[in-house]
């Protein structure tokens, strides 16, 4: 098993819609921790995520992965390191006309060049696609393989998201509000799920979540934003119920941003 | 309510009203421009007595010559076949390298695989050559498109005509060029314009550039590329029909004979021949469309 | 199961199009045929004689008249070419607009007249009520009809439709040029505006016809206006080819740029043809130019 990731951040600050407000972002997230980023929208989650494979660049400060300044890579390295970090964004990413096993076959893009990707994914070796059924079986969705994506239902197309992203073999999963498509029962199940699946495959793990009530019940650490401030960073058993009140009071913590800021 | 949305003229009306003003003004102009009236498109009595000839033909197809022929010569109905064969085949031919230049151009013209959100901050070797090669080729490219596309295939066939004498391979690269050029320009527009997700994540997870089109532009722009080719294909027998009116084998050479000859039903034999082509093809697409898009 | 027994049988019941392979299969088949069967000639494009003619034509044939007679210096070629520009290029080059436009325009207003005739949720029974079961069988009828009409328009190619119209109307004025731009796009732009019009959002006409609207008046005062954005864009890309197609039916004799193209082949000055046929490359950018511009106000929101 690859080994899990540890990613830091040094006074981050991102450009948020062109607002100088910059709050440096400061974090240490250490090998096989999991995480939750929970905020009110437009606190700065989805971009704290993206810093974390460099999506989004820092305009000043540092992001580290495995000790690494991700800005000091070059483009292959980034891309080596990318391979090795499971992204399911909020929107799935998926490739709505091809198969399922093509989708979860094509996380592993990041290891191959390009023509070798052509024979993988078109033509893929049987212990590969017994892989990819397996990892689908463990989904639930393993009777799925041959179907097109844009014939399944949203819950199973946030699972073969998953599988795609634990088919690259990362060392990390960044998940952006995996649960935000999903109906309750679902939610509990999928973020269960996520949990279990970090913790089997030794994965770190890095959520954004807007679902207070499920981050507190099963992601062990959360991490508090807004307005790309951190306002708490603790294991979840100590935070105290007051900061969850800050977290989401209407007016309050100054800031130079207004109110309309879209996104994480 | 709805209906009330309705009859309350949103912006973008306005806009829509005065380029259609634009437009009829423009019309205005080119009418008296060119001169016409509405008199003139009335036939004259020789015009009529063509006419009349000419519906008659649309009723009743020649399905035999109408004139007479010497022994031995095809009857009508199997020339009508061969010269739709030929005209088939010249389009096909055609399409097949217009398809191929299609593509290699269309990916070229497109920015969306090259042209990422991380932007083009001199950071790195690999990225500084990207960033000023990739517009020069870009820029390159969408020009000789534009280049191919604007010089209609009769032009280039009448002067591979004389540069090569009559040809049959210069008939096809004749309508090959033009096509080529439309379908480049329509599958970069439609690559640029798919849906971005699933670029944008498998980028994220460390593909390439070349790996990123492949799988995460280019099947979600397929479809729509496919029925433009295949629309493209069917313009494509017209095309070809017509070069029949320099000399090439195809249905236009022998409408032409059958026109100046003012064998008007035999005329129509061949016009018919064109719409039975381009019924299949409705028919063709249309099943297409139900059975693969609607799920 | 085993694993392997499984994904067989995931593949085998995997869903898929027969007839989406069938007919890719039948147009690969139809490619591979035409290059083999014997029609296209390639060999015979590289024999002797034609190579010298090729040579022929690219040293001499297309070398305009100045530098062939010596003449190198870059005046004598302007004036060369302005005198061809001015006594034909520049009138017969409006001529081909004008013969576009006029063109397009006619054909959108006779589409516009047919379109909500083949479009099933104008011609029926109860429009814009779904799925339209119970109605009777001639509205159906009235839409094949109307939609074989557009179909048989469209399979005419213009270049024949032109040629036809001139042993009716008579070479001296522009119509059988116009007629036949006009007739057969206005099929092209008839069977796109049925499409626009079916892919209407039925909301807010169908309570356009609860309060009691009859049926002209939806037309006019919903439908239309409804339709006329993505139609006007439509619109635009058919008067791209327009031009294209006008300035080659001046091949036939009716005056545009194609007419002084034929004139300058007929008489082999190949470089005067090259030059016109430049020409009709600037009116095509032009006339894209516009289309484009046209189009992207159009996108706009203000």
């Amino acid at each position: 098993m690859p080994r899990p990731i540890s990613f830091e951040l040094r006074d981050a600050c991102v450009d948020f819609d062109g607002h100088a407000a910059c709050a440096g972002l400061d974090l240490d997230i250490g090998r096989g921790e999991m995480v939750a980023f929970v905020g009110p929208s437009g606190a700065g989650k989805t971009t704290a995520l993206r810093l974390l494979n460099q999506t989004v660049r820092p305009k000043s400060g540092i992001v580290r992965a495995d000790g690494v300044d991700l800005a000091t890579l070059s483009d292959a390295s980034l891309r080596a390191l990318r391979a090795r970090i499971g992204v399911i964004p909020q929107d799935l990413g998926l490739v709505p006309n091809l198969r399922v096993s093509q989708n979860v076959l094509a996380g592993r893009l990041g290891r191959q060049g390009t023509l070798r990707s052509l024979g993988a994914i078109l033509f893929p070796p049987r212990a590969q696609l017994e892989r990819v059924l397996a990892l689908l079986d463990r989904l639930g969705v393993g009777e799925k393989l041959y179907h097109r994506v844009d014939s399944l239902s949203g819950g199973e197309m946030q699972r073969v998201a998953i599988a795609r992203a634990l088919y690259q073999e990362a060392g990390a999963l960044l998940a952006d509000e995996p649960l935000s498509a999903l109906d309750p029962a679902r939610s509990r199940e999928t973020i269960q799920l996520l949990v279990t699946l970090a913790r089997e495959h030794e994965l770190t793990l890095v959520l954004s979540m807007h679902d207070i009530a499920l981050a507190r019940e099963f992601v062990p650490r959360l991490v508090g934003l807004r307005d790309g401030r951190v306002l708490f960073d603790d294991r979840t058993e100590v935070i105290a119920e007051e900061r969850y009140g800050d977290l989401y009071r209407l007016e309050g913590l100054t800031d130079s941003a207004g109110a309309s800021r879209r996104g994480g | 309510m709805a209906a009330e949305a309705l009859l309350s003229a949103p912006r973008p009306a306005s806009r829509r009203g005065r380029l259609l003003a634009g437009v009829f003004l423009a019309a205005a102009l080119a009418w008296i421009s060119l001169g016409l009236s509405p008199a003139d498109a009335v036939p004259g009595a020789n015009g009529r007595g063509v006419l009349l000839l000419f519906l008659e033909g649309a009723v009743r197809p020649a399905l035999t010559y109408e004139a007479e022929v010497p022994s031995g010569t095809t009857p009508l109905l199997l020339k009508v076949l061969a010269a739709l064969r030929d005209t088939v085949v010249f389009a096909a031919a055609a399409m097949s390298l217009s398809l191929v230049s299609g593509l290699l151009l269309g990916f070229l013209g497109a920015t969306s695989w090259w042209a990422d959100e991380s932007g083009c901050s001199a950071s790195s070797f690999g990225r500084r050559v990207r960033c000023t090669l990739m517009p020069v080729l870009y820029t390159t490219v969408r020009a000789l498109i534009a280049l191919m596309r604007s010089v209609h295939e009769l032009l280039w066939a009448v002067l591979f005509l004389a540069a090569f004498g009559l040809n049959s391979f210069s008939a096809v690269v004749a309508i090959a060029i033009p096509y080529g050029g439309t379908l480049a320009k329509v599958f970069s527009e439609m690559i640029d314009e798919c849906p971005r997700e699933s670029a944008r994540s498998l980028r994220a997870i460390g593909a390439r550039s070349p790996q990123v089109f492949l799988w995460g532009l280019l099947p979600r722009a397929l479809p729509d590329m496919s029925s433009y080719t295949f629309y493209r294909f069917e313009c494509a027998i017209r095309s070809s029909a017509i070069l029949g009116f320099f000399g090439y084998p195809t249905l236009g050479y022998y409408l032409r004979l059958s026109a100046e000859n003012v064998h008007y039903r035999e005329v129509w034999t061949y016009l018919y021949a064109l719409f039975a082509v381009v019924l299949l093809f409705e028919l063709w697409s249309s099943q297409l469309r139900r059975r693969v898009v609607l799920r | 199961m085993t694993s392997p027994d499984r994904l067989e049988r995931l593949r085998r019941e995997r869903p898929r199009s027969r007839f989406l392979r069938a007919s890719v299969a039948l147009l690969a088949l139809l490619a591979a045929y035409a290059w083999s069967c014997g029609s296209v000639d390639l060999v015979g494009l590289f024999s002797d004689r034609r190579l010298r003619n090729l040579r022929r034509f690219l040293e001499q044939d297309v070398v305009p008249y100045p530098l062939r007679e010596g003449q190198s210096d870059a005046g004598a070629l302007g004036r060369w070419a302005h005198g061809v520009l001015l006594e034909r290029g520049y009138e017969a080059a409006l001529a081909t607009i004008a013969i576009s436009v006029l063109a397009i325009v006619l054909a959108a207003v006779l589409s516009w007249c047919f379109a909500p005739l083949a479009a099933a949720n104008v011609a029926t029974r109860r429009p814009f009520d779904g799925d339209g079961r119970g109605e009777r069988w001639a509205w159906r009828a009235l839409r094949i009809v109307v939609r074989l009409a557009m179909i048989l328009l469209r399979s005419i190619p213009e270049y024949v439709l032109a040629f036809l119209l001139l042993s009716v109307l008579g070479p001296e004025t522009a119509w059988p040029a116009v007629l036949a731009l006009a007739l057969h796009n206005a099929g092209i732009l008839g069977r796109l505006g049925a499409e626009t019009i079916e892919n209407l959002e039925p909301g807010p006409l169908r309570s356009l016809r609860a309060i009691g609207a009859p049926r002209r008046a939806i037309l006019m005062a919903g439908v239309f206006p409804l339709a006329l954005g993505r139609y006007l864009l439509y619109f635009f890309y058919r008067f791209e080819t327009c031009v294209r197609e006008a300035t080659v039916l001046g091949m036939l004799g009716v005056v545009s740029l194609g007419y002084w193209i034929q004139d300058a082949r007929a008489k082999q000055y190949y470089d005067e043809m090259l030059l016109l046929v430049g020409v009709g490359v600037v009116i095509v950018f032009a006339a894209d130019l516009a289309s484009a511009l046209a189009r992207r106000y159009l996108r706009e929101r203000a």
